[in-house]
């Protein structure tokens, strides 16, 4: 069905019609979650909350990308979550033993069964450049993964970001030399072919 | 620095062009550098591999259905109260306007404009300014017997006469009249019995029918005993009380505007601590 039809219902009170937006977007929304965050279960709250919110706030919605306002409210979650957590910084989950005793890993956290998609995160490289991203800047990181992992144009990462397209373009550029300048420490994950190229270049 | 920006132009340039981001006149300028610069050549393709490796990360799936039930729809988040934004602008408005009410009651009471109203408080000398004779005894003023009588016991148990003296009036001389007569403490003892008219003469006739008083006079120096009453028979008069209730007792406008600065500090205080309260428990 059409997008803007299906946002009119919403708007109507249809929230079927909401639904089948969500189920459209929900992968889209929980990848640039995760990518932001770097964790599921934050990502998981960040996708959640991202769609009541859209919900709540629809009737704000003046026309152009659905998917660039969706993700500006995605984005919005994971700044505020990051910047909740830099504020109060989470205490490690090392509980203690009645002696005492620290334990590493408490039996609820303990979970030999990877989900599908930690699974295929196994990879060394994609958990390095994971690493990577996670180093990066709030600001710098929101356009990387909009645009390099999202695949957005640079207009709609603007509209997304809530920035102008110059900026994108620069902190795009700087996300990348960076991330790039962080791939190094992983030297013998990096495929042939960049290393071979890079080596050229010593 | 002029490299270091030079340097994050031709970045930014790179990486617009490997994302076709560029005009077709920058293209070709970019690609004519890049034919002829090796550094430029190398770190485009380091800019390349890059952008291959992050695109090429597994678009991770949704571990759950994010659709909202009717039940996650009415459970909103509590919404700002509307008369949250109303409570914070009145007590912000009250506070300005207890700020500027203040400073016009500063204005009109200390600074210039209250000149106006300051020339007209010495009243005593206008009055001399005016020719119009003064009395040389002014009862209940301090200084002039009322007061200091009762504070010293000046007059305390002494016999009234049987006819009080009729007082004149001083002449318009009145700072030196004051300066000449005694004090009530200090009545000079060389002065005789029956010869206060010394004092008297002095004193013109015009102010008879206004400051007629009639004071009682000391047994021994027959000279009137100050801050005594004779038509309250001899009892210590002190006026002072008068004249300090009508030194305390505010202007109508000035008790108003107390009123309205009070009014206002409680809106603004109540008002901030209010919108406080309710910001917390949002």
């Amino acid at each position: 069905m059409d997008e803007q039809i299906l946002i009119q219902n919403a708007l109507e009170g249809d929230l079927a019609s909401f639904n089948s937006l969500v189920l459209h977007y929900q992968d889209m929304a929980y990848n640039v979650a995760y990518r932001i965050m770097g964790e599921h279960g934050a990502a998981d709250d960040a996708a959640q909350e991202a769609f009541i919110s859209a919900y709540q706030k629809l009737e704000q919605y003046r026309g152009g990308s659905f998917k660039a306002w969706l993700l500006r409210i995605v984005t919005n979650n994971c700044y505020d979550e990051l910047r909740r957590r830099q504020r109060q910084p989470v205490a490690p989950l090392r509980p203690e033993m009645p002696d005492g005793e620290r334990v590493e890993d408490p039996y609820w956290l303990e979970d030999d069964n990877p989900l599908p998609e930690e699974h295929s995160e196994q990879s060394e490289l994609q958990a390095a450049i994971q690493n990577c991203i996670n180093a990066l800047d709030r600001k710098f990181k929101v356009i990387l993964v909009l645009v390099d992992v999202e695949g957005l144009d640079y207009q709609t990462a603007a509209e997304a970001a809530g920035t102008p397209v110059g900026t994108v373009k620069s902190r795009l550029a700087r996300a990348r030399e960076r991330v790039q300048e962080c791939l190094q420490g992983f030297w013998e994950l990096l495929p042939e072919t960049f290393r071979l190229r890079d080596e050229e270049t010593l | 620095m002029m490299n270091e920006r030079r340097r994050n132009q031709d970045l930014e340039l790179l990486s617009a062009y490997l994302d076709n981001e560029l005009s077709p006149t920058q293209s070709q300028a970019l690609e004519a550098r890049l034919h002829s610069d090796p550094d430029m050549q190398a770190r485009l393709e380091k800019l390349r591999q890059t952008k291959r490796l992050l695109a090429e990360l597994p678009r991770l799936r949704a571990p759950r259905r994010y659709t909202l039930s009717p039940e996650m729809v009415t459970v909103r988040r509590p919404k700002k109260q509307p008369f949250v934004g109303t409570l914070r602008l009145t007590s912000a408005l009250a506070a300005v306007m207890l700020v500027v009410m203040f400073g016009v009651e500063f204005l009109l009471t200390s600074g210039p404009l209250a000149r106006p109203q300051m020339e007209a408080a010495p009243m005593v000398e206008t009055a001399l300014d005016s020719g119009e004779p003064q009395p040389l005894i002014v009862w209940g003023q301090p200084g002039a017997g009322g007061a200091e009588a009762k504070v010293n016991g000046m007059g305390g148990g002494v016999d009234m006469m049987e006819e009080p003296m009729m007082i004149e009036s001083m002449p318009v001389e009145r700072e030196v009249a004051v300066e000449d007569a005694p004090a009530p403490g200090e009545m000079p003892e060389d002065i005789p019995a029956g010869e206060p008219e010394i004092m008297l003469e002095a004193m013109p006739e015009a102010q008879e029918e206004a400051y007629a008083l009639q004071m009682p006079l000391d047994d021994e120096s027959g000279m009137p005993i100050l801050g005594i009453n004779p038509e309250e028979g001899g009892e210590i008069i002190s006026r002072s009380s008068d004249f300090i209730v009508e030194e305390t007792t505010q202007p109508a406008w000035r008790r108003a505007l107390r009123a309205v600065q009070i009014a206002l500090g409680a809106i603004a205080v109540g008002g901030g601590l209010a919108w406080w309260v309710l910001r917390r428990r949002n």
